[in-house]
């Protein structure tokens, strides 16, 4: 994927209505409509149960639209792609597999080099802080570190584009202060597309280029939010005034009735 | 080595043939049962004397243990449990095999599905002892008749929970399989199978302990060998007591195989019971 300035993923008029197990009609997504540029920073923030992880679920290609178009680099997305990677919300490790294990397994499943593939995983293991945890199981390792060991794996095969849905939400509060500056280095050098769900407004100031602002269920696009702050950033852009009033601007639209935009850096 | 079963069942024995105190001192919440089981021992033996019980109604354990010796001495019973034994394995192999690819089968192709669960529902239903006697019609009185009545009792409880497991996978990791663009087959290997190995252990404890009955009852029903066809026989010539003797070898064969397939089961599926201790945090 190539020059930058280029979108990577279109959404046109995308809809979602999940139908229950009782018949019911659930609509999740209506009218969405946006743009994500290549080696862009977005961040989708929006009150809970709006349809977010509804949406990274679309452009991963596990869940079917119900209306609309949406591309990546162009083409349809109808399942999928080799191209994107994948953080959940919790960190879906396989307890049977040990860290270094979990955290190759797109190597086994994309049958990618193993020799090459295998070396990138233990440096991203150290990169998440778990070098010394290779050997142990999912449950000797508390959530914080389980969810780690998920970034690591959604990186080993270097897809251009990462979606990431409240991956930090499990952590502490420094855990997640260093997961954060990790993760601007790494945007930074690899240079990939990043579509990051979060419930913090100060975490997708700090990490954004863009910040999408849902309504409330169906969720559609409030406002889009530029992030004006200079690059690079690290934990002294939080304390600056511009930060401040744009984390304020955000937090204007989401309301006090949604106290998860409360969430603190 | 420490045996102990959910039976309740203790068998206790070391290399050197003798109780080894400290293993004893880890199991002290065996003791009670050590101790009852004497206490019944001494109280049975007493209540067959007291009564002057004839041993074609209840032999005293005494009397029990010496018919114990002079059957292993004697060789008889070796025969026939080596019989029975082979029953008993190539039988729950069998039941395991077939119990495992239904169930695959079922789980994961439609048209399978839709085409034979309804009958093997209904069949389960049925009591599979019922139609031991037509196996030994068209099988013989030799073993192959016993395997495949043994086989088709392990079978159902495999296959059930081989179903059940294969259904149980949880839905995230489904997902991230899917999210990784994984085969229906990765997904199966990978995924699938892993998630459910807890429950089709638990289906092979019940399998194991059923295919010890299955092949008991089928030598019940007709045979030429066996500890099942030797308890008939005693039975008929009112040797009560060597019955007792038979009982005790097919409790242990029962006990050990439960043992092993319980042992390998927690080899295997190590991490259950370990996920619930995750702690969240750091
Ligand atoms: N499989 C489903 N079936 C029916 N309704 C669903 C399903 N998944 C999500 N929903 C509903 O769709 C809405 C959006 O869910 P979700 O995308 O998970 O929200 P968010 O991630 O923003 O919290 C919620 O109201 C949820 O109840
Ligand atoms: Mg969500």
């Amino acid at each position: 994927m190539g020059e930058p300035g280029r979108p990577i993923i279109q959404v046109e008029g995308l809809e979602k209505t999940y139908l229950t197990r009782t018949g019911e009609r659930v609509k999740a997504l209506s009218d969405v409509n946006f743009e994500i540029y290549d080696s862009e920073f977005v961040s989708v923030v929006g009150p809970s149960g709006c349809g977010k992880s509804t949406l990274l679920r679309i452009l991963l290609g596990i869940l079917p639209k119900s209306k609309g178009t949406v591309l990546l680099d162009g083409s349809p997305i109808e399942g999928p792609s080799n191209n994107i990677g994948v953080v959940f919300q919790e960190p879906v490790l396989f307890p049977w597999l040990n860290v270094f294990q979990n955290a190759c397994l797109p190597i086994r499943v994309k049958k990618l080099d193993r020799a090459l593939y295998e070396e990138r995983s233990r440096a991203l293991l150290a990169m998440v802080g778990l070098r010394d945890f290779s050997n142990k199981y999912p449950f000797e390792l508390s959530g914080g570190m389980q969810q780690r060991v998920s970034i690591a794996r959604a990186l080993v095969p270097d897809p251009p584009v990462l979606l990431m849905d409240e991956p930090f939400g499990a952590l502490d509060a420094l855990t997640r202060e260093y997961m954060n500056l990790e993760l601007i280095r790494i945007w930074e050098e690899s240079r990939k597309t990043i579509l990051f769900i979060t419930h913090s407004i100060s975490e997708a100031v700090l990490l954004s280029d863009r910040v999408f602002i849902l309504s409330p269920r169906p969720g559609s696009i409030r406002e889009i939010v530029k992030v004006d702050l200079p690059r690079r950033r690290s934990l002294e852009t939080i304390s600056t005034s511009e930060f401040g009033q744009i984390a304020k601007f955000i937090r204007g639209f989401l309301g006090q009735g949604d106290g998860e935009g409360t969430a603190v850096l | 080595m420490v045996f102990y079963s959910r039976t309740g069942l203790t068998v206790l024995c070391n290399k050197a043939g003798g109780f080894s105190v400290s293993r004893l001192a880890v199991h002290k919440d065996k003791i009670p049962s050590i101790i009852f089981l004497f206490v019944a021992l001494i109280s049975w033996e007493g209540l067959v004397r007291f009564l002057d019980l004839p041993p074609f109604l209840l032999p005293g354990p005494i009397n029990v243990l010496r018919e114990l010796y002079f059957g292993l001495a004697g060789g008889v019973f070796l025969v026939h449990t080596w019989v029975t034994f082979q029953e008993i394995i190539a039988g729950f192999v069998l039941g395991v095999g077939i119990g495992f690819i239904l169930g695959v089968l079922i789980s994961e192709i439609r048209i399978v599905e839709q085409t034979i669960y309804p009958y093997v529902v209904a069949l389960q239903a049925l009591p599979k002892m019922a139609i031991a006697p037509l196996f030994v019609i068209w099988f013989g009185f030799g073993i192959t008749s016993k395997i495949v009545i043994t086989a088709l009792v392990a079978l159902f409880p495999v296959l059930v929970n081989v179903i059940v497991g294969l259904q149980t996978v949880d839905a995230k990791q489904l997902d991230l399989m899917n999210a990784l663009n994984g085969s229906k087959w990765q997904t199966f290997r990978m995924c699938k199978l892993p998630s459910a190995l807890p429950i089709i252990f638990a289906g092979l404890e019940i399998a194991i302990v059923l295919a010890v009955i299955g092949a008991i009852v089928g030598e019940f029903v007709g045979a030429e060998a066996g500890l099942g066809y030797l308890i008939l026989l005693l039975n008929f010539k009112l040797q009560i007591a060597t019955v007792f003797a038979v009982l005790i070898i097919l409790s242990l064969i029962g006990v050990l195989l439960h043992y092993l397939v319980r042992l390998s089961g927690k080899k295997i599926v190590f991490w259950v019971g370990e996920e619930k201790r995750v702690v969240i945090g750091g």
